[in-house]
C-alpha cells in the first residue's frame, strides 16, 4: 500500500488534457465486528482507489479505478478524458489546486498500523471479556489510510493515518449500554474500557419508565452531543448549504444565537483529534470557528463553493471525500469547546430535575433552516432527580431545535472524549468529534418508544 | 419510505436475531411471531419480489445463489414471512434464504431487502379521497427516524394538502407524521388499485459494519390511514 503519490504521480502522466488531478484513497484495514459477544463478520480489505479528474477546454470529467497497474492507470486517465470530453463546460470551475506546505501534525503510529487480524480478534476478545456476563455487540477495528493527491498545478501532498475504535453495546432483551472509544493510536483505545462503561450502563437500565412528552433539562454524554452536532452542521455548517440557503447559520453570521459557553470549531489541525493536513483538492486545512462563545462565525469552504460564493471566500481545506461529494464541505474534525465541570454528575447537579440521554438513535432532519431534528435515545437513558442520575426510562424520540438545545448550557464538562463519525462506507476515512458532555436547559421530548434492550 | 422503515427493516432476520444490535439496531418481531402476529389491517399485503421487472432489488440469484423469488411478508395483516439469508431461514426452520447481497467486493453479503412492494387494493386516488371528510394527503417523505427496533418513527414530507369533504384543499408546509408501527399499520383501511400503482426506488440503504448500501425499490399505490397524529405548519 505504500507509496500513494508515487501512484498518484504515475497516473498524472497518464492524462492527456489542459490540467489534471489524481486522488489516491488507499486503505489497509480489518474489523472484528461481534454480536451476542462473539465475534461475527470479520473483514480484512487493502485496496488503493484512483481518481483522475482531468480539464480539457474548460470542460471536466473524472474517471476512478483500483486498478494500479500502467495499463489500469493509463485506461483511467483515457476515461477521465472522455468524460471530460462529452461534457459542457464547466463555467464554475476553480481549476484545480496551486501547491502548499503542508504541516507535520501526527495521526500515524507504528503500533497501530502493525496490527493484523489476529490483533483485531484479540482486541474484540478483550472487550468481549470485560463485558461479563452480559452480551456485548460492536466492533474493534483499526487500519492503516494514505491519501495523496498530485496535479499539473504542480501540488504534491500525501499523508499516512492510523485509526483504531471500539464501538460497544451491552445488551439483553432487558437492558442495554453504550460506549466507545477511538484514537489514532490504538495504545489510547483500550477495549476493556468501554466494554465494562457499557456494561454498568446497560445493568442501570431494566424496567425502564415513561415521561410524558414536555421539555426537560437534560445532560447528553458526549456520544449524544457528538450526534446532534454532526446532523446540525450536514445543512447548517457547510458552505453548500450556507449558499443553498438551508443553513441556520443563513442571516446569523455575527450573531449571540448560543450560550456564550458554546464554541464549536472545525479542528483537525489538532493532534488530540485526528489530525489531517490537506482535504481531498490538497488544499491544506484550517481551523475554522463554526460558533465562538455563542456567536455564529461561518462555515467550512472548498474550493468550488468559495468560487461560487464569489465574495472572496477562499477554500478552508473541506474538500470531501468522493463519496461525499454531494453534500459539499463539510466539519470533519468537530472541536467543542470543554466547561468547567469535572464530571457528568456534576452536570446532572446543575440540571436539578431531568432526564440524561447517554446515545442517540436515527437522527432526521426535519427542518434545516430551522435547524430542527429528530430522534430516539438509546442504550441508556435515565431520569434525573434532585441533582442526582435516578432511574431508568423507556427510549424517548425528541424533536428539538438546536438553538433551543445549545441556547441555554449551564455547564460543560472539562474532559472530552473523541467521538468516532466514520461508519465505515465506502473507502476508510476516519473522522470523530472531540467534545464533552453538557448540560442543556431544553431537550424537547414529543414522544415514548420502546425499552432499552435488545 | 414507510414500507422501507416501518416493514422492510423489521423483517430482515439477521436484526431479529440481533446480529445488527450495535448499529442499526434491532426488530420488534421475534421468530415466534411468524404466522399470528398481527402486523396491521387486512388491506395490509407486502411482498419481497427480487424477480420485479426494473426493480432495483431485481436479480437471478442473491449473493448466496439462492434463486429470485416472490415471496409474502404480511398477508392480510398478518406477518407470514422474513427477509432471510439461508443461516438464518435454518436457524429459524422456516424460508429459503434469498435476500443476501454485499454492495461491492470488498463488504460481506448481508439480509437485504430486494424488492419490498405493498400490493394493490382497488379504486383510484379520488376515490379514496372521496371518503375523507377532514385529512391530510401527504406526499413524499422527505425525513425518516425510526427507533432501534423499528417502532416509534417520525416522517416529515415534502408537501402536504388539506382534505375537506373528499377534496384537495390548501397547501400545507412542513407536515410531519409519527406513529408505532403495528398501530399505525392497523389505520390502513384502503390501498388504490393496480392502475396507482408505482415502482419506487431508493439507493442509499444503509446497513452493516463496514457500512453498505443496498438500491432496492418500492411499489405502492396511494394508502388511507385513519387517526395518525400529524403536525404541520399553514
Amino acid at each position: 500500500m505504500t507509496g500513494s503519490l508515487d501512484l498518484a504521480h504515475e497516473a498524472l502522466r497518464a492524462t492527456r488534457g489542459d490540467h489534471a488531478e489524481v486522488v489516491v484513497h488507499a486503505e489497509r484495514s480489518g474489523i472484528a465486528r461481534f454480536a451476542a459477544s462473539i465475534v461475527h463478520q470479520p473483514t480484512l480489505i487493502e485496496n488503493s482507489v484512483v481518481r483522475v479528474r482531468v480539464l480539457r477546454d474548460g470542460k471536466v470529467g473524472w474517471a476512478a479505478t483500483n486498478r494500479v497497474d500502467a495499463e489500469g492507470l493509463a485506461e483511467v486517465a483515457r476515461r477521465a478524458g472522455e468524460a471530460a470530453d462529452s461534457a459542457r463546460p464547466d463555467l464554475d470551475f476553480p481549476g484545480f489546486a496551486p501547491p502548499a506546505e503542508y504541516a507535520d501534525l501526527g495521526g500515524y503510529d507504528e503500533e497501530t498500523a502493525a496490527l493484523g487480524a489476529a490483533d483485531q480478534a484479540r482486541l474484540a476478545a478483550a472487550a468481549i471479556q470485560a463485558a461479563g456476563d452480559i452480551g456485548l455487540y460492536g466492533i474493534f477495528t483499526s487500519g492503516v489510510t494514505e491519501i495523496a493527491v498530485a496535479s499539473t498545478t504542480g501540488l504534491a501532498a500525501e499523508q499516512t493515518t492510523t485509526d483504531a475504535v471500539c464501538l460497544c453495546l451491552a445488551a439483553d432483551k432487558e437492558a442495554s449500554g453504550w460506549a466507545e472509544r477511538t484514537g489514532w493510536r490504538v495504545a489510547d483505545v483500550d477495549p476493556a474500557e468501554p466494554a465494562r462503561e457499557a456494561a454498568e450502563t446497560a445493568a442501570r437500565t431494566r424496567g425502564g419508565a415513561e415521561i410524558q412528552p414536555g421539555t426537560y433539562r437534560a445532560v447528553l454524554e458526549p456520544v449524544a452531543v457528538a450526534d446532534l452536532v454532526r446532523w446540525f452542521s450536514y445543512d447548517t455548517m457547510g458552505a453548500q448549504g450556507y449558499l443553498e440557503e438551508r443553513s441556520f447559520f443563513c442571516g446569523r453570521i455575527g450573531e449571540e444565537a448560543f450560550d456564550p459557553k458554546v464554541s464549536i470549531s472545525d479542528d483537525a489541525l489538532d493532534a488530540a483529534n485526528l489530525p489531517r493536513p490537506f482535504d481531498f483538492e490538497g488544499t491544506p486545512k484550517q481551523r475554522v470557528p463554526l460558533i465562538e462563545d455563542g456567536v455564529v462565525r461561518g462555515v467550512v469552504w472548498d474550493r468550488a463553493t468559495a468560487a461560487r460564493a464569489q465574495d472572496g471566500h477562499g477554500s478552508t481545506g473541506h474538500a470531501p471525500p468522493d463519496a461525499w461529494r454531494f453534500f459539499g464541505p463539510l466539519p470533519t474534525a468537530y472541536s467543542m469547546a470543554a466547561g468547567e465541570a469535572g464530571s457528568s454528575e456534576e452536570l446532572a447537579e446543575l440540571v436539578g430535575e431531568g432526564i440524561y440521554v447517554t446515545r442517540l438513535h436515527y437522527l432526521g432532519i426535519v427542518d434545516p433552516r430551522g435547524g430542527v431534528l429528530t430522534g430516539m435515545t438509546r442504550d441508556g437513558t435515565f431520569r434525573i432527580r434532585d441533582g442526582k442520575v435516578a432511574e431508568p426510562l423507556v427510549n424517548l424520540r425528541f424533536t428539538v431545535a438546536m438553538s433551543d438545545v445549545l441556547g441555554e448550557v449551564p455547564g460543560l464538562t472539562r474532559d472530552r472524549l473523541l467521538v468516532n463519525l466514520n461508519d465505515l462506507y465506502d473507502e476508510r476515512f476516519a473522522h470523530a468529534a472531540l467534545v464533552p458532555a453538557i448540560a442543556t436547559a431544553r431537550f424537547h421530548i414529543s414522544g415514548t418508544g420502546s425499552g432499552p434492550g435488545l | 419510505m414507510q414500507v422501507h422503515e416501518s416493514v422492510g427493516h423489521p423483517t430482515e432476520l439477521d436484526r431479529v436475531y440481533g446480529t445488527e444490535a450495535a448499529y442499526a439496531g434491532t426488530s420488534f418481531l421475534s421468530p415466534e411471531d411468524l404466522g399470528s402476529l398481527r402486523y396491521g389491517s387486512e388491506r395490509m399485503n407486502i411482498t419481497a419480489d427480487s424477480t420485479t421487472p426494473e426493480g432495483l432489488g431485481t436479480f437471478a440469484f442473491d449473493d448466496e445463489g439462492v434463486p429470485a423469488s416472490r415471496e409474502a411478508i404480511v398477508e392480510a395483516g398478518v406477518l407470514r414471512g422474513f427477509l432471510s439469508s439461508r443461516e438464518t431461514a435454518a436457524q429459524l426452520g422456516a424460508g429459503r434464504g434469498g435476500s443476501m447481497r454485499a454492495d461491492g467486493w470488498a463488504r460481506m453479503p448481508l439480509v437485504r431487502m430486494t424488492n419490498l412492494h405493498l400490493e394493490p387494493g382497488e379504486g383510484s386516488f379520488e376515490e379514496l379521497l372521496a371518503d375523507v371528510d377532514d385529512g391530510l394527503y401527504l406526499e413524499t417523505n422527505k425525513s425518516w427516524s425510526i427507533d432501534d427496533k423499528r417502532l416509534n418513527f417520525q416522517f416529515g414530507t415534502q408537501i402536504a394538502w388539506e382534505v375537506k369533504k373528499g377534496k384537495l384543499g390548501r397547501m400545507l408546509r412542513d407536515a410531519t407524521y409519527t406513529g408505532v408501527t403495528p398501530v399505525f399499520w392497523g389505520k390502513l383501511d384502503a390501498v388504490a388499485g393496480p392502475e396507482e400503482w408505482t415502482l419506487y426506488g431508493l439507493t442509499n440503504c444503509g446497513k452493516g459494519q463496514p457500512g453498505q448500501e443496498a438500491h432496492v425499490s418500492h411499489g405502492a399505490a396511494h394508502a388511507r390511514f385513519r387517526d395518525v397524529e400529524v403536525g404541520v405548519s399553514a
